[in-house]
C-alpha cells in the first residue's frame, strides 16, 4: 500500500519536474536577443519567408500559447525542424543516440565491475598497501576532468604509442571489433574518474559496515572473509552504491556529450556543440529538452528503486 | 621534463598526506596540516598572484602573434614556458588565464555562500510555507543536468565573463541553499537559540548573530571543496569553445589549442593542462583538510 502511495507521490514530482524541464527549453529561444525569426530563418530571408516562419514557430500568440502548443507536439516526438540541417530534429537525435548510449552504457558497467573489488580490497585492509595506492589514485584522478583525461590518453596512446585511433567511429553493426576499439579511449577518459568515485564510496561503506556489529557476530561464528564479504558486507553496501551509480549515469550524461566531442564521436555531444556553435537553435532546443528530460527520468528510475530496494521503507 | 617530474611528485606526496588523514580521521581532527597542505597553498597563491598582476607584470601581451616564434619549447629565448601554435606567450597566456578562473571560481563561490547561506538559513528558521516553496524550487534546480543548462543559456545569452560567472553562480546558488538549511537545521534545535528565543531576542538577530556565524564556518568549507569544480566546469566550457571570446587566453582553450599540434610538440597542451590539475588538486587538498579540520561530512550527494 505504502509504496504504491510513494510511487504516485515521486511521479507527480516527476510531472513537476519535467514540465519545468520543458517549459526552460521552450524558454530557450525567447532567451535570445534579438528576433528569433531571423536566427530560424537562416541566411538571408526574403519578408515571406520570414512570416511564413514566425507563423510557423507561433510568435503572434501570446507566450503560454506557444508554450502549450510546442509542448503537445513535443510530446507526439515533433521537436521541429532545423534549417541547417534540413532535418527533423528527432530524426538527428535517432542518429546519434546510440553511440552517446554505447559510451555511457559501457563507462557505466566497466566502473562498477572494477570499482566493486576495488574498495573491498581497500577496506579489507584499510590502512594496508594496496588501500593506500587506491586512496592516493582515486584522489589525484579525481582531479583531472574529463577532457583533460581524454587529452593525456589520446598523447599516451594515439600520439605516442600510435596503438589507437584518437578520432573516429565504427558503427557496432558494421564492424563490432572496430566499433569497440574505437571506444576504449573514450571510456577510458570517462571510466577512470568513474571508477575513482565509486571506489573511495564502496570503501568506505565497506568499512563501516565490517564495523558493525553483525560483522562480528559472523566472524565470532565462524565465517571465513570471503564469505562475510559477499554475504554480509557487499549487499548492505550495495544501497549507497545504487544511489551513486544512478547519479553516476545522470551524470554520464553530460560527461559522454563533453568526451564525444573531443574524440569526434558522432554522438547526441558533438551534435549539440555543433548546433550551438552554428547558431542551429532549434536544434538546441530539442537536444537541451531531450537530455534533460533524460536525466531527470534516470534520477527518478534510480530514487525509486533506491526506496524500493530498502527493506525499510518497501516493509514499513 | 621538469612539469611531468613536479606533478608526480606532488602527487605521490598529496597520497601519503592524504592516506595519513583517511586512517587516522576520527581519532585526530587536530594534528598539523603538513607539507602538502602548504605546498598547496602556496601554489594557489601563485596562481590568485598571476591572476591578479597578469597585466601589470613584465610579460608579453598574450594575444601577440609571431608565427615565426611559434610552437617554442620551454626555456627559449623571451618564452620561459615556450610558445603556442600561433607564437604567442605560454607564460603570459597562463597568468591571463588564471585571471579567468580566479574570477569566475571566486565570485561564484563567495556569492553563492553568501546568498545561499543567507537564503537557506532564513527559510530553515521559519520554517512553513516558504521554506517548501523555496526547496521545491531548489529540488527542481537539481533535477537539471547543470553542464547542458549553463550551456544551453551560455549559447542563447553568449559567452562573456558577466555572463559565465552569473550562469555559474545562480546555478549552483541552490547547492548551498540546501546544505546551509541541513546545517541551521542541525543548530536551530541546541539550547542557546532556545535561550535567545525567550530572552526575546529579534528574528533577524537570530539568524545574523547566532545561525549565520555557524552555519557560515561549514558551508565556507563546502564552498572550498565546490571551487575545484567549478574551475573543471569552466575549463570544460573554454575547452569546448564555449567560454570567454577569443582570443582571451583561458586555461581549456589553451589545451584546445595545443590540441591539433600534438603530433609536433606536447608542450603547449602540457603546460596548461599540469598546471590546470595542480590547481584542481590543490583546491581540492585544502579543502579536503579543512573539512576534515571542521568535521564536516561530505554532504556533496
Amino acid at each position: 500500500m505504502r509504496v504504491t502511495r510513494l510511487v504516485a507521490a515521486k511521479s507527480g514530482e516527476l510531472v513537476g519536474v519535467l514540465l519545468a524541464v520543458s517549459f526552460f527549453s521552450f524558454l530557450l529561444l525567447s532567451l535570445v536577443p534579438g528576433d528569433p525569426t531571423l536566427i530560424v530563418a537562416g541566411a538571408n530571408p526574403s519578408p515571406e519567408q520570414l512570416e511564413q516562419v514566425r507563423e510557423e514557430l507561433g510568435l503572434n500568440d501570446p507566450l503560454p500559447l506557444r508554450y502549450l502548443a510546442w509542448l503537445g507536439d513535443a510530446v507526439q516526438g515533433d521537436l521541429g525542424r532545423s534549417p541547417q540541417r534540413n532535418q527533423e530534429v528527432t530524426e538527428a537525435l535517432g542518429e546519434r543516440l546510440p553511440v552517446t548510449l554505447e559510451l555511457m552504457l559501457l563507462t557505466i558497467f566497466i566502473g562498477v565491475i572494477a570499482a566493486i573489488p576495488l574498495g573491498s580490497f581497500a577496506a579489507l585492509k584499510a590502512g594496508g598497501r594496496f588501500d593506500k595506492f587506491v586512496t592516493t589514485a582515486s584522489f589525484g584522478l579525481l582531479a583531472i576532468p574529463g577532457f583533460m583525461m581524454a587529452i593525456g590518453l589520446i598523447i599516451i596512446f594515439a600520439v605516442k604509442l600510435n596503438w589507437l585511433p584518437a578520432t573516429g567511429y565504427e558503427p557496432f553493426s558494421e564492424n563490432p571489433v572496430e566499433n569497440l576499439r574505437r571506444m576504449v579511449l573514450p571510456v577510458l577518459s570517462l571510466v577512470l574518474g568513474e571508477i575513482a568515485i565509486l571506489t573511495r564510496v564502496i570503501r568506505s561503506d565497506v568499512i563501516g559496515v565490517l564495523q558493525s556489529d553483525y560483522v562480528e557476530t559472523a566472524r565470532a561464528k565462524g565465517l571465513t572473509t570471503r564469505r562475510i564479504m559477499l554475504r554480509h558486507a557487499l549487499p548492505s553496501a550495495s544501497l549507497s552504491l545504487l544511489t551513486l551509480v544512478g547519479l553516476q549515469l545522470a551524470g554520464a550524461v553530460t560527461g559522454a556529450l563533453v568526451i564525444e566531442a573531443i574524440f569526434a564521436l558522432p554522438g547526441v555531444g558533438t551534435m549539440l556543440f555543433t548546433a550551438i556553435l552554428t547558431r542551429d537553435l532549434v536544434l538546441v532546443q530539442g537536444t537541451v529538452l531531450v537530455v534533460a528530460a533524460a536525466y531527470v527520468l534516470i534520477n527518478f528510475v534510480v530514487d525509486l528503486s533506491y526506496s524500493l530496494a530498502d527493506p525499510r521503507i518497501r516493509r514499513a | 621534463m621538469p612539469d611531468d617530474l613536479q606533478t608526480a611528485g606532488l602527487r605521490a606526496e598529496s597520497s601519503t598526506e592524504t592516506d595519513n588523514l583517511e586512517t587516522l580521521d576520527d581519532t585526530f581532527t587536530r594534528q598539523p596540516f603538513g607539507v602538502m597542505f602548504w605546498a598547496a597553498i602556496a601554489w594557489l597563491c601563485l596562481i590568485v598572484f598571476l591572476a591578479i598582476f597578469a597585466s601589470w607584470l613584465p610579460f608579453d601581451d598574450p594575444n601577440r602573434i609571431n608565427p615565426a616564434n611559434r610552437l617554442h619549447g620551454i626555456f627559449s629565448d623571451g618564452n620561459i614556458l615556450g610558445t603556442d601554435s600561433l607564437g604567442r606567450d605560454n607564460l603570459s597566456r597562463l597568468a591571463h588565464g588564471a585571471r579567468i578562473s580566479v574570477v569566475i571560481s571566486l565570485t561564484s563561490v563567495t556569492v553563492g555562500v553568501l546568498l545561499g547561506g543567507i537564503i537557506g538559513t532564513t527559510i530553515a528558521y521559519y520554517g512553513g510555507r516558504l521554506e517548501k516553496i523555496v526547496m521545491a524550487l531548489v529540488n527542481m534546480m537539481f533535477a537539471f543536468p547543470g553542464l547542458i543548462l549553463l550551456l544551453a543559456v551560455v549559447a542563447m545569452v553568449g559567452a562573456s565573463l558577466q555572463s559565465l560567472t552569473v550562469t555559474i553562480t545562480v546555478l549552483s546558488i541552490p547547492l548551498y541553499i540546501r546544505f546551509s538549511r541541513g546545517s541551521t537545521l542541525a543548530f536551530i534545535s541546541l539550547d542557546y537559540i532556545a535561550a535567545e528565543k525567550m530572552l526575546g531576542a529579534r528574528d533577524r538577530r537570530i539568524i545574523f548573530r547566532s545561525l549565520l556565524p555557524n552555519v557560515l564556518a561549514t558551508l565556507v568549507t563546502f564552498g572550498l571543496l565546490a571551487l575545484g569544480g567549478v574551475i573543471v566546469a569552466e575549463g570544460t566550457l573554454a575547452y569546448l569553445g564555449f567560454s570567454v571570446p577569443v582570443p582571451q587566453a583561458t586555461w581549456g582553450r589553451m589545451i584546445a589549442d595545443g590540441k591539433p599540434h600534438l603530433n609536433e610538440t606536447l608542450q603547449p597542451t602540457l603546460i596548461p593542462a599540469t598546471v590546470m590539475f595542480l590547481t584542481i588538486l590543490s583546491v581540492n587538498l585544502v579543502g579536503d583538510r579543512v573539512r576534515r579540520m571542521f568535521d564536516v561530512r561530505e554532504a556533496r550527494l
